[in-house]
């Protein structure tokens, strides 16, 4: 019965309820889809940077980060490949040896950062190949270099010139060799596209006299794969020599750009639901007062405040359990629209997303878990303001016999 | 039997500064079965007499025992389950629930009193037919008359068979036609049942049919008449 009096009281203003349940309805779109794009641009960056060049995360020699010397280099060895193979949620994994050296053209020398790399396992995991602006990506060939755009440009280098890289090799031998440019690359990042030059990981261990050896390993996910967990399932199969950095410690400018991405979603939100909780609070403000004489009759004819209590309380879920699940329901067309049909950027606005390396497109992410959530909190608010009308009942007097 | 006592029943506003007595040292017996009127001029304390009899209002000194209680004192929970159980009320502006069907509203309070669905089905069925509303049971406060409405509140005041109704100015709203017909409903009940009655009235044709009249003036008892017989009652 208590639940057929809310029921039917809802209905007594219809207008009014359909207003309170469209105004839920248009917050929580408006919440998941915002949500949905901050968190879609959380992961477009991600995808540009960390699956483009530094992984999700690393294998290192223990010290490299802190130092990142040849000394710090290590021997890949077979039961290190197994264990990375072994772990679920491991798209792929490369080698590479990072060091320094100086770049030398018949006009100009200039510090550079040299990255020997597994052609063929990047082409498969971060497609280098598809970065390539000019010439060819590295081939059968040895002694071939691909050059950074903007280090091309400072350097004036041109697919088919020579390079001469000087610099110290593993244990202070002396690093020095010739290379044709095959390629100028563009991998997104400034930094890296004004100083990098790539060789084949086989030429940069003999350009250093490290044979063998590598740097680090960068680890890259499955789509959706948690971080955490992959982590957490690989390192008990590692030996103690190594360390496994995480793509937060190694860019630490993108994790805050993220942080920042994740406060301004949360303020929106909570504005969103500021704005809602004002429009329920009207509604339930209205629905306590011009029901207060018929309160205090119910309260005279002997049904206990609790059971009152309950009564407007089952009402003002009824109301946001209809506006949360039509809500929740509306928001997965448009949202999914977005993912299929992103916000596109062009102009300068594009220029400036590519020059941080980011796809200047904008998709949204598909997540039930963001829907749910956003429908949760409107039912909690509601709840939580229904204490207004709790509260009214708590103090209400029997009416006089006479009215 | 008594059913209800008053002892010193003395309702005073502003005490401590120009007190106004709405009832002052009132003192009544109502026995079962009783169909009493109290009536008296505007402002005389009738239905301040009901409403603590009823246990809506205090009263500030006095007592009002029935079945051995003094409902001044209980409070909070105990007097809403008090009037729950002991109590009917039919109100001058009738007040059903207005999301409610005539048959719901009737059945509400057995609901309260977790009645079994049988017990309550039927009772509520046998009370629609005593009032004459067998017909119009699934309807709204707002399609029925003034006149219907108001013999749904009796039926809603009778169906849990409490041990008395109090009823203030029932018949003030009603035309000449409905309040006689109302009449003869709660006149009926109350012989059938012996449910007692309780009503505040200026309806001269409500006094006449009452077995008692307590008169009430300035919040004093000053009268109190046995009118009529149950037999003569019967015969009205």
């Amino acid at each position: 019965m208590i639940i057929k009096l809310s029921w039917r009281n809802l209905w007594r203003n219809r207008r009014r309820t359909l207003i309170t349940v469209a105004s839920i309805v248009f917050a929580i779109i408006l919440a998941n889809i915002m949500d949905s794009l901050l968190l879609g641009l959380n992961k477009q960056m991600v995808d540009s940077l960390v699956g483009v060049y530094s992984g999700h995360f690393q294998i290192q020699q223990e010290g490299y980060w802190e130092d990142k010397s040849l000394h710090n280099s290590f021997v890949p060895n077979d039961s290190l490949e197994t264990a990375l193979e072994g772990t679920e949620g491991i798209k792929g994994f490369s080698y590479r040896l990072e060091s320094v050296a100086l770049a030398a053209t018949n006009k100009m020398t200039k510090g550079t950062l040299v990255m020997g790399i597994d052609p063929d396992k990047e082409k498969n995991i971060t497609g280098f190949d598809k970065k390539i602006i000019q010439g060819n990506y590295l081939g059968e060939t040895n002694n071939q270099a691909l050059v950074g755009k903007g280090l091309a440009e400072k350097m004036n280098i041109s697919v088919g010139d020579s390079l001469v890289l000087v610099g110290e090799g593993y244990h202070g031998a002396s690093a020095a060799d010739k290379y044709e440019v095959s390629g100028i690359i563009r991998l997104g990042s400034p930094d890296l596209d004004n100083n990098i030059v790539i060789l084949k990981l086989e030429d940069a261990q003999f350009l250093y006299g490290a044979y063998d050896r590598v740097t680090s390993i960068p680890v890259f996910l499955r789509p959706n794969q948690p971080q955490e967990q992959a982590i957490a399932n690989l390192k008990p199969n590692l030996n103690t020599d190594f360390i496994v950095k995480p793509w937060q410690e190694m860019l630490p400018m993108l994790t805050q750009s993220i942080g920042l991405i994740d406060a301004l979603r949360v303020i929106i939100v909570v504005l969103l639901y500021v704005l809602i909780s004002f429009s329920i609070l009207g509604t339930i403000i209205m629905m306590a007062h011009e029901r207060m004489t018929e309160l205090r009759i119910l309260l005279s004819i002997g049904m206990r405040k609790k059971v009152m209590q309950l009564m407007v309380l089952i009402e003002t879920f009824f109301m946001a359990l209809f506006g949360a699940v039509l809500g929740f329901l509306a928001s997965y067309p448009i949202v999914n629209y977005f993912k299929v049909n992103p916000i596109q950027f062009r102009g300068k606005v594009a220029d400036g997303w590519e020059s941080f390396g980011i796809d200047p497109i904008m998709p949204t992410t598909v997540d039930f878990g963001v829907f749910t959530k956003h429908t949760l909190i409107i039912l909690v608010i509601s709840i939580l303001l229904s204490i207004y009308a709790i509260h009214q009942i708590s103090s209400l007097k029997p009416v006089a016999s006479k009215k | 039997m008594n059913v209800i006592e008053t002892k010193d029943v003395s309702k005073i506003y502003n005490p401590d500064t120009i007190p106004v007595y709405a009832l002052n040292k009132v003192n009544l017996n109502f026995e079962k079965g009783e169909f009493t009127a109290i009536v008296g001029p505007s402002g005389s304390g009738k239905t301040t007499l009901l409403n603590v009899i009823g246990g809506l209002d205090d009263a500030s000194n006095g007592s009002v025992m029935i079945d051995g209680s003094d409902i001044l004192k209980l409070s909070g929970g105990k007097l809403i389950d008090f009037r729950l159980r002991h109590i009917g009320f039919v109100f001058q502006a009738y007040n059903l629930i207005p999301v409610l069907s005539a048959k719901e509203n009737i059945e509400f309070i057995m609901l309260l009193q977790n009645w079994p669905t049988k017990k309550r089905e039927d009772r509520t069925k046998e009370m629609l037919e005593a009032v004459g509303l067998k017909d119009k049971s699934g309807s709204k406060p707002s399609q029925l008359s003034g006149g219907q409405q108001q013999r749904v509140a009796v039926a809603r005041a009778l169906a849990s068979k409490p041990r008395f109704v109090l009823a203030d100015e029932p018949t003030a709203n009603l035309d000449s036609k409905s309040a006689e017909n109302l009449l003869d409903i709660m006149l009926k009940l109350n012989l059938e049942e012996h449910i007692t009655f309780i009503f505040s009235t200026h309806d001269p044709r409500v006094i006449k049919r009452a077995r008692r009249v307590i008169t009430l003036e300035d919040g004093k008892v000053v009268s109190d008449i046995q009118q009529n017989t149950e037999q003569e009652l019967a015969r009205q």
